[in-house]
This record gives C-alpha cells, sequence and structure tokens, in this order.
C-alpha cells in the first residue's frame, strides 16, 4: 500500500467513519435491554466490510523483549496477542529478526492505510 | 398534600440514612465498585498455533487478548501444535537417558524434515519413582533429544523435564502410565 500523506484525506477519513458507523454516541448509559450499551462486538461494523477476523492469519511483531506476538491489521481496527507455546504456555522469544521487527502479511484488507510520518 | 410531602420527605432521609449507613458499611469492607461503563461481545480468534484469543471490533477501535485457563494460565489451544509425541518406551532404555539406535535416526528423520524455525522439547515420566527422580530423568531425555535436534542443525529454544506433573492420562493403569511416558516436541513456525 502507497503511504498517504494528506492532512485533509486523513480528516476527511475520519469524519466519513465516524459519520458512517455511528460512533459519535456518549459512552455510558444502557441498551434497549437493560443492558451495559454494547462498545464493542466481533465483526467489523466499518461502511467496506462486514467480516469476522480470519482465522489463523496473522504477522508476526517482535516487542522490545524479543517475543513475538500475532498482528492484524483489520483496516481501522489493529489486533494484537502474544504467541505463547500450546504446551507450556511460555512465550517464544528469540533474536531471528530484532525487537520492533514485524514478519508476514499483517493486513487482513485493502483498507486505506494512513501509516505514522 | 401536607401528608404526600411529609412522606415523601421521610421517604427522602430514609434513603439518605440508608445511604450513608451504606457508605460507612462499605468503607470499612471493601472499596466501592466502579460505575459500569459499557459491555464488550467477545469474538474467539484462533492463531495459527490453534490457541485462542478474545476479540471484539470497537467501531474505530479494535481489542484483543489471549484466551487462558483460569486454574492454570495456559493458553487455551484447540489442536495443540505438537508435532511430535514420542513415547519414550521405544526412544530410550527403561530409566535411562540413552537414545536407542532406531530412536535415534526416527528423531534425526524427524528434526531435518519437519522445518521449524525453531523447536522446544520437553520430557514427561510416568508417576512411578519419586517426583524428584522423575523430574532428573525427564530433564535427561529431554537434554538427549535436544542433543540429536542440534546434531542435524535445527535450532533448540528450550528443553524442559516435566517429569510426572504434566500427565494426559491415568497414572492409575499400565496402559496410561504408558501415555505419560513420552517427549514432547512443539515447532515454532513462521
Amino acid at each position: 500500500m502507497k503511504k498517504v500523506n494528506l492532512k485533509a484525506l486523513k480528516l476527511a477519513a475520519a469524519g466519513v467513519l465516524l459519520a458512517v458507523t455511528g460512533a459519535c454516541t456518549t459512552a455510558g448509559g444502557v441498551d434497549a435491554n437493560g443492558q451495559p450499551r454494547l462498545i464493542a462486538q466481533p465483526r467489523d461494523t466499518s461502511f467496506i466490510d462486514r467480516q469476522t477476523l480470519p482465522q489463523q492469519q496473522a504477522a508476526i511483531a517482535y516487542d522490545p523483549d524479543g517475543c513475538q506476538n500475532w498482528l492484524i491489521d483489520d483496516g481501522a481496527e489493529g489486533y494484537a496477542s502474544r504467541r505463547r507455546d500450546p504446551v507450556s504456555g511460555l512465550p517464544v522469544c528469540n533474536s531471528e529478526y530484532p525487537p520492533g521487527y514485524v514478519v508476514k502479511n499483517y493486513k487482513t484488507n485493502t483498507f486505506i492505510d494512513i501509516l505514522p510520518e | 398534600m401536607e401528608r404526600r410531602f411529609s412522606g415523601a420527605l421521610r421517604m427522602a432521609v430514609t434513603g439518605l440514612v440508608l445511604a450513608l449507613g451504606l457508605g460507612v458499611a462499605s468503607e470499612g469492607l471493601a472499596q466501592a465498585k466502579p460505575e459500569v461503563s459499557g459491555r464488550i461481545d467477545w469474538g474467539v480468534w484462533v492463531d495459527p498455533d490453534g490457541c485462542m484469543h478474545w476479540w471484539a471490533d470497537g467501531g474505530l477501535e479494535g481489542y484483543m487478548v489471549e484466551r487462558v485457563n483460569p486454574k492454570t494460565g495456559k493458553p487455551v489451544c484447540l489442536k495443540l501444535n505438537t508435532c511430535l509425541v514420542e513415547n519414550t518406551d521405544t526412544l530410550f532404555a527403561t530409566d535411562s537417558h540413552k537414545l536407542t539406535a532406531s530412536g535415534r535416526s526416527r528423531l534425526e528423520h524427524f528434526f531435518r524434515s519437519s522445518g521449524a524455525f525453531a523447536y522446544a522439547i520437553y520430557g514427561h515420566t510416568d508417576s512411578r519413582a519419586s517426583d524428584e527422580y522423575n523430574m532428573a530423568l525427564s530433564q535427561r531425555r529431554a537434554a538427549s533429544v535436544a542433543a540429536v535436534a542440534r546434531s542435524v542443525g535445527a535450532v533448540v529454544d528450550r528443553e524442559i523435564g516435566f517429569g510426572e506433573r504434566r500427565p494426559i492420562a491415568t497414572n492409575s493403569t499400565a496402559a496410561g502410565m504408558q501415555k505419560n511416558r513420552r517427549v514432547e516436541v512443539v515447532c515454532y513456525r513462521w
């Protein structure tokens, strides 16, 4: 994905997202069933795709300690969670790559990527 | 009108007294509970190793945490990414960490062909003999398997003996004990 570097585009994108996702509601309160208001659910609520996360697909991101984390860029949302050895529960750490490096594809869709400057 | 007012006043006073009383009482017992600010409907995402994570889309934000067993703190995984579970009866002689010739060649073939970037090797025993003895034996056996892995160029990240502490079957039958006598290899793949 080409790096996009226009402030106006950022603002426009943010504005469209806010309007479409209906995220401009105030926090707190209860829903129609008297339950606390839903603030997150297991599907994308953006207008581009309304998918769940593709299973067993993620990039590997090294944290500052050299340990691996699963990393997913799902468009507007980013997700990260620690990789652990399924048998012992220990983290998976090594110096195959420097801390901070990301390997394999981290994107789940073609949603526009606004990278840091 | 007057009576209704006084009734309302009484209720208000009662409420105030109750609130004060509760406030004083709860102060001594526990911290006041914070206000509920929202609710998350968590979904499950399974990672390439088969381990589960809770995730939820918050509109513009995303959230994700590892799913762990509340009792053990270990990750909750569907299919365990154990590339190899070998019964130690065929790899080693009883009470020994010396590999048999066939065991060694089988392990060499495995580590040459499985292609992971690193391996974790875990040794286990049944519950006969002392816990201390079994911890030491399983550690020596894990080290023997690790040495074979390194001899064919594989990277071993960890080699741990768990002794009899992590059984996968009952130790009250011969068949169960045989299942528990094992070496597990976890493959770390990209």
